[in-house]
């Protein structure tokens, strides 16, 4: 693959541009290498995009180049990086995801923790990681009413997803249990986890 | 005794905020800043301030007091003004949504996750991460970097211009009208809006298909459609993905002109290419296009002299027709020399028309002409006009026909060189 390959970027306003995200590339590795990209100011990965910020007044020049070498490199160390979250499984949402997928709670929580999960992108809240690696019996829409708060360390699922609140909030995830000694987010540090991390559940009675 | 700002009152959200928090949107966090960013940058520059320094964002109104020592203070660029220890100062609303109350020095609050400014969200930053309540102190810092500006600095955030936006980019996500809506309806600024997103009242852009709730990347400016087809304009603390896709996005030059609207305001949208978006932001880099001071209408008037009177014989008492006045002038300049000029007037017909477009001999067929036609015309399209006219000398026909403009109607003469009638739509994206 050249870096001819890679379409243009189509303007995201002035400021930045979007690429449709190279398939195979490693989510982390592209975006440790356009975060060091000279004129770069911020860079967003997701599933299927790639979007980088920058001063409208100075564009940086290059990116596309540095994108296609990034999508060629394939992972990267950081990837190794494991994180285990002990949880306890009394959300408030436990029995209503149980009775939708057809499982007593217990073989739910059972469920939840025996997966493998890695963040497959960070949004939607400062320090909020979307994990994939779900048991397909634990997907589900999210709710159709969302509660108004859900509190920080509230280990929920929607869709292919889990993921962990890293603040009080509305949320419309499935609430099914609390995470313990583990906070997404300090105005410290920042976010927790990091995009392309593994994360395990350990389940704590 | 260290200067400090203490709270007498409030009367709405007073936080602290600053230039923003670059650098973090890979972990969530949004990119922050002051929701006018312009008119933060103008009350710190009155004042000596650099232009992003941490400063009060007043929704609402408040009074404040000044304790241990005098502290100089400036209102959304209004000229400094001392406030002695003891001494208070009443805030109520102003023109723009929010107000930005500056000290000389900056407001001593630390630095988290490398900005200053407050994100209630996360209870990040500004002071203790939260709005200002009555009783609170703030220490004023010493981040000077120059001296303050007796006259303040003016700014006019022009709250009946549109608001330029560039298409997309998901218009593919949108019915094929969605478009057309934005750029020619009506919206108006919704009560329900924070520093998270504007709302806006008005036709519904409706998505085209089944939502996918996949999660896509957002920036500041993002024009998002929703289900319910209302129209939210992403602000400073947006999150930084969402499911809903985007339509177009306001450009950096207009998002504090946007978010400076109260509830109720009228908002029209313009499109305009990204090369365009940039050429309002005002400073890009090389040859420089922007309207001109009125200090600088001597210069410009000197130059057309130059290039019309000397270089091509046209009687002086033609060139200057008494018009300039009521005209919108453009310079170009290269390395603070004017090389070029030109003027926007809207004719007596009231047609937007394209005038006096002089580059100095010497310096032509470098693009500088075009620079300047691109501004006029970013300019008249803000202003709302579907096209722009102009009366080109039979020489340059070729070169506004470069630019897409189009003859009509015979040649005639205009100070004795004959001139052809060109005009181009504007409202194409």
């Amino acid at each position: 693959m050249s870096a001819s390959a890679l379409p243009d970027p189509t303007p995201f306003g002035d400021g930045a541009w979007r690429w449709p995200r190279p398939p195979q590339a490693d989510a982390a590795t592209l975006l440790a290498a356009l975060r060091a990209h000279p004129g770069v100011r911020d860079v967003v990965v997701t599933e299927a995009h790639v979007c980088v910020s920058f001063d409208p007044a100075r564009p940086p020049s290059g990116v596309a180049e540095r994108l296609a070498e990034a999508a060629r490199a394939g992972g990267s160390e950081h990837a190794l990086r494991e994180v285990v979250i002990r949880v306890r499984y009394d959300g408030p949402d436990l029995e209503s995801v149980a009775a939708s997928a057809g499982l007593p709670p217990e073989e739910v929580a059972g469920r939840h923790a025996a997966a493998s999960y890695r963040v497959a992108l960070m949004g939607f809240l400062p320090g909020f990681a979307y994990l994939r690696g779900l048991d397909p019996r634990l997907e589900l829409p999210r709710r159709s009413v969302p509660r108004p708060r859900v509190a920080a360390g509230a280990v929920a699922v929607a869709g292919p997803y889990s993921g962990v609140y890293p603040l009080d909030s509305p949320g419309g995830w499935h609430w099914i249990g609390s995470a313990l000694d583990f906070r997404a987010f300090s105005p410290q540090a920042g976010a927790t986890l990091r995009l392309g991390d593994r994360v395990r559940f350990e389940r704590v009675e | 005794m260290t200067a400090r700002l203490s709270v007498v009152s409030v009367a709405g959200p007073v936080l602290v905020q600053d230039a923003g928090r670059p650098g973090r949107m890979h972990e969530g966090i949004p990119p922050g800043g002051a929701l006018v960013p312009e008119l933060l940058a103008a009350a710190n520059r009155a004042l000596g301030n650099a232009p992003g320094e941490a400063a009060l964002e007043i929704a609402g109104g408040c009074r404040l007091a000044a304790e241990g020592e005098a502290l100089l203070l400036s209102l959304d660029g209004a000229p400094p003004q001392p406030l002695a220890p003891g001494g208070a100062r009443e805030i109520g609303p102003g023109p723009a949504l929010v107000r930005y109350l500056a000290v000389r020095g900056g407001l001593d609050v630390p630095e988290a996750l490398g900005g200053r400014g407050t994100l209630l969200v996360a209870a990040l930053g500004g002071f203790e991460g939260r709005a200002l309540r009555r009783g609170d102190r703030i220490a004023v810092a010493g981040r000077t970097m120059g001296e303050p500006r007796a006259q303040g600095v003016a700014l006019d955030l022009e709250p009946e211009a549109a608001i330029r936006v560039v298409p997309g980019p998901d218009l593919e996500r949108f019915e094929a009208d969605a478009l057309e809506r934005l750029l020619s309806a009506d919206f108006r600024v919704s009560p329900i809006g924070d520093r998270v997103g504007t709302r806006l009242e008005g036709p519904p852009l409706v998505l085209r298909g089944p939502e996918r709730g996949a999660s896509l990347p957002m920036v500041r400016g993002a024009i998002q459609g929703t289900t319910g087809g209302a129209a939210i304009v992403l602000g400073p603390d947006h999150p930084t993905t969402g499911g809903y896709p985007v339509l177009a996005t306001v450009i950096r030059a207009d998002q504090g002109r946007l978010a400076a609207r109260r509830p109720g305001s009228r908002v029209r949208f313009c499109g305009v290419s990204v090369e365009e978006a940039r050429a309002a932001l005002g400073d890009p880099p090389g040859a420089l296009v922007r309207r001109a001071t009125d200090g600088e209408l001597a210069r410009c008037l000197a130059l057309r002299h130059e290039v019309f009177v000397v270089g091509q014989g046209v009687p002086a008492a033609l060139e200057v027709d008494g018009l300039d006045p009521v005209c919108t002038h453009f310079v170009a300049l290269s390395d603070g020399s004017l090389v070029g000029t030109a003027r926007l007037r809207v004719t007596e017909e009231g047609h937007a028309k394209a005038e006096r477009v002089a580059v100095r001999a010497g310096l032509r067929g470098q693009g500088i002409g075009a620079a300047l036609m691109r501004a006029i015309e970013a300019e008249a399209r803000r202003r709302g006009f579907a096209e722009l006219r102009l009366h080109a000398q039979a020489l340059v026909v070729p070169f506004y026909q470069g630019l897409g403009y189009a003859a009509e109607g015979p040649p005639f003469e205009e100070a004795g060189i004959p001139h052809r009638a060109m005009r181009r739509a504007l409202r194409s994206v």
